[in-house]
């Protein structure tokens, strides 16, 4: 079992009548992505902001690589890196002034300069590093924002929305920084109300809504606990009806209905069951001209769950 | 060292703005300049005397008065003529010497000689030397008719005989102490103390704008994320606007030493009051940079608040002409005791013994401003 990076129980935070976060507890090992979703006021950022040292909580307790961590605790906050949703960065300054300024705060020493130059190249701004960031377009001043959360090599990276409001092109350039990151052994909370890139990088997902974490697990782990299938959907080179009994028996199938030369099966695991589906149709002297697979997306887990779409 | 890299971090950004750096450093020595030239005091004091030219005892103390090396005296044909020459600051002190003054004393009446004056402080010098001159002439007034009485001489022959032995005693003299005080100051000193204190407290206001934008754009929390507690931003943050403030009131404290000749009076003093003033300053603007959460907002106020408290405090106009419920009003404000200090070193050359008072009050509201906004802002930070 890897090494646990964070672990969070019970974590309570109050604005007066409102709890804005409620009994939220998770952990995350090194090398694995959790991601945090939920639709706007959900408690996502009050979640990550106890978690990064921002906020003191009203209940439980966060735990970062074995310190506990409050806004006073440094040496919690020395082993994470936070991405917020606003690009805080100072825009009178150049890139290489911002990532200075941090990392004197990271305390990174006699490596700072290499440390910035590293970064730079990363996140691919070193040809504009003395430029004021002022001038910089939206997609360079997010991977900025990100550069500055990973300039001191963090256990824990908090990705805070990372991408909103980011051009296509630069989105990719983020996604694939944080894969790279992971694979790499970095732990990494990841909130986002993009589905796609939840399912994208999240090796876990939590589900947060009104301030509680509502289901929790891999997504195959939620489309089960919430009883959604994937589905495949064949056309073949004669009648359909001929195979369904044949592929109705396979292990993963759970239910196939025919329609002409259409074939529409419910599957526990399309990926699984799709080769045996082809056999099947293959062995009845027919061939597969179209597949179609649609797996349960953690949009239908979200509304099953809370009752509301994502993004609401 | 985190709070030195704050504090280094601020001065960085308020420095990269071209526009800053004419505001703190370049339009508060050309208003010294241009204040200094349109409104400043001479650097020797005018005075209009009127005297009836037919009694020799007005002549006299015209002379007396007149032989004065602190001021210059210029002549004037009537009382209403000179008034006005004083409202225009033409002259800084009227003295009108009745018509009938050697008879009246002589007859030992009570004789009133008049005396008008600016409130600007150059007037007050020359009513120093024109009652020292009135009593030496009083002197001998009182022995002729002491004379008068006891011999029954006649009061010309008596006088003639005061004035013959007033040459033969020792006199008592009076030295004034301090070039400061032998003088009103100069053209632009006392003019130079205000606008330092009016622009120091309005660039320590006008810094928090960059407070709020840190604040609104994330950039605080994302301090607050590092290994770094808040006590040490807070203690960056106030130590970088600290900076600033201190650095332009040194800046206008040499330059105005240099280019203009302006008299600090005792360097330690001055330097003590700026430190001051530049730590209340600061506390004003962290508690602005803490509140508010528009810049465009708090540049406005910050503008209003420094220009009016400048005016309340004697950074306009001085004190000395304020009416008494005023000046008490006044001194709510650090700038008015931040004037009277500077005035104490200016013009009377004092040290820092005799501003204690005004070091106290400008130290305690620094103090007081500076915790009261450090708690706001921790406030703003981990809320």
């Amino acid at each position: 079992m890897a090494d646990v990076v964070l672990e969070c129980s019970g974590l309570r935070k109050e604005y007066g009548d409102l709890v804005a976060v409620d009994g939220v507890g998770f952990s995350i090992e090194a090398g694995e992505t959790y991601g945090l979703l939920g639709p706007n006021g959900a408690g996502k950022t009050t979640t990550i902001s106890i978690i990064a040292g921002l906020l003191d909580s009203d209940g439980g307790a966060a735990v970062v690589s074995g310190n506990e961590i409050t806004t006073k605790s440094t040496a919690a906050k020395a082993a994470i890196g936070l991405v917020p949703q606003d690009i805080a960065i100072y825009p009178d300054l150049t890139a290489r002034e911002n990532l200075r300024f941090f990392g004197k705060l990271y305390d990174i020493g006699g490596s700072l300069n290499e440390r910035v130059d590293e970064i730079l190249d990363v996140i691919e701004l070193s040809d504009r590093a003395d430029d004021q960031t002022k001038e910089y377009s939206g997609g360079m001043k997010r991977r900025l924002n990100i550069g500055l959360g990973l300039l001191h090599k963090p256990d824990l990276l908090i990705l805070d929305e990372p991408t909103v409001g980011v051009d296509p092109q630069s989105r990719n350039a983020i996604l694939e920084n944080v894969e790279r990151l992971g694979a790499e052994g970095m732990a990494v909370l990841y909130t986002t109300h993009y589905m796609e890139e939840a399912e994208r990088l999240c090796d876990r997902v939590g589900i947060i809504d009104e301030g509680v974490i509502v289901a929790e697990g891999t997504r195959r782990e939620l489309v089960t606990l919430v009883g959604e299938r994937d589905r495949l959907h064949l056309e073949v080179s004669g009648d359909a009806s001929t195979v369904a009994d044949a592929v109705s028996a396979i292990p993963d199938v759970e239910s196939c209905s025919s329609a002409g030369s259409e074939l529409e099966v419910v599957a526990v695991s399309a990926s699984r069951a799709l080769p045996d589906v082809v056999l099947s149709v293959n062995d009845a002297g027919l061939d597969v001209l179209t597949v179609q697979v649609s797996e349960p997306d953690l949009e239908s887990v979200f509304l099953h769950l809370t009752g509301k779409a994502l993004r609401e | 060292m985190k709070t030195l890299a704050i504090a280094a971090n601020s001065l960085r950004r308020l420095f990269r703005d071209r526009a800053n750096l004419f505001f703190i450093f370049v339009l508060p020595i050309v208003l010294i300049l241009v204040l200094g030239l349109v409104f400043g005091t001479a650097f020797t004091s005018r005075v209009a005397l009127i005297a009836p030219d037919n009694d020799d005892l007005a002549l006299d103390i015209a002379d007396r008065i007149s032989s004065s090396t602190v001021f210059d005296t210029v002549e004037a044909d009537d009382v209403e003529t000179a008034r006005a020459q004083l409202r225009r600051n033409d002259v800084d002190a009227v003295i009108v010497i009745p018509d009938g003054y050697r008879d009246s004393l002589l007859d030992g009446e009570a004789v009133e000689i008049a005396y008008y004056a600016t409130p600007t402080g150059g007037g007050f010098d020359v009513r120093s030397v024109a009652e020292a001159a009135i009593a030496e002439q009083a002197a001998v007034i009182r022995a002729a008719r002491f004379a008068t009485v006891e011999t029954d001489a006649d009061a010309a022959t008596a006088l003639e005989t005061a004035r013959l032995v007033q040459g033969a005693i020792a006199t008592v003299g009076t030295e004034l102490e301090g070039e400061a005080s032998s003088a009103s100051g100069g053209q632009f000193d006392l003019g130079a103390a205000q606008q330092l204190l009016l622009f120091m407290f309005l660039t320590a206001l006008t810094s928090s704008t960059a407070l709020i934008q840190s604040r609104r754009l994330g950039v605080s929390h994302r301090m607050l994320s590092t290994p770094t507690s808040p006590g040490t931003i807070i203690g960056g943050e106030t130590l970088g606007r600290f900076l600033v403030v201190m650095l332009q009131g040194v800046f206008i404290v040499l330059a105005a030493g240099l280019l203009f000749n302006v008299e600090w009076g005792d360097p330690v003093a001055a330097i003590l009051v700026v430190t001051a003033f530049a730590l209340t300053g600061t506390g004003a603007g962290m508690l602005l940079g803490s509140t508010f959460s528009n810049e465009q907002q708090a540049g406005g106020f910050a503008i209003f608040g420094a220009l009016m408290l400048a005016a309340l405090g004697g950074s306009m106009v001085p004190l000395e002409i304020f009416p008494d419920t005023m000046v008490t009003i006044a001194h709510f404000t650090p700038h008015a005791w931040g004037n009277d200090a500077f005035a104490t070193l200016i013009r009377h050359g004092g040290g820092v013994a005799d501003i204690g008072t005004e070091l106290a009050v400008l130290t305690a509201y620094g103090v007081a401003l500076v915790a009261l906004s450090s708690s706001v802002f921790r406030r703003t930070l981990t809320r």
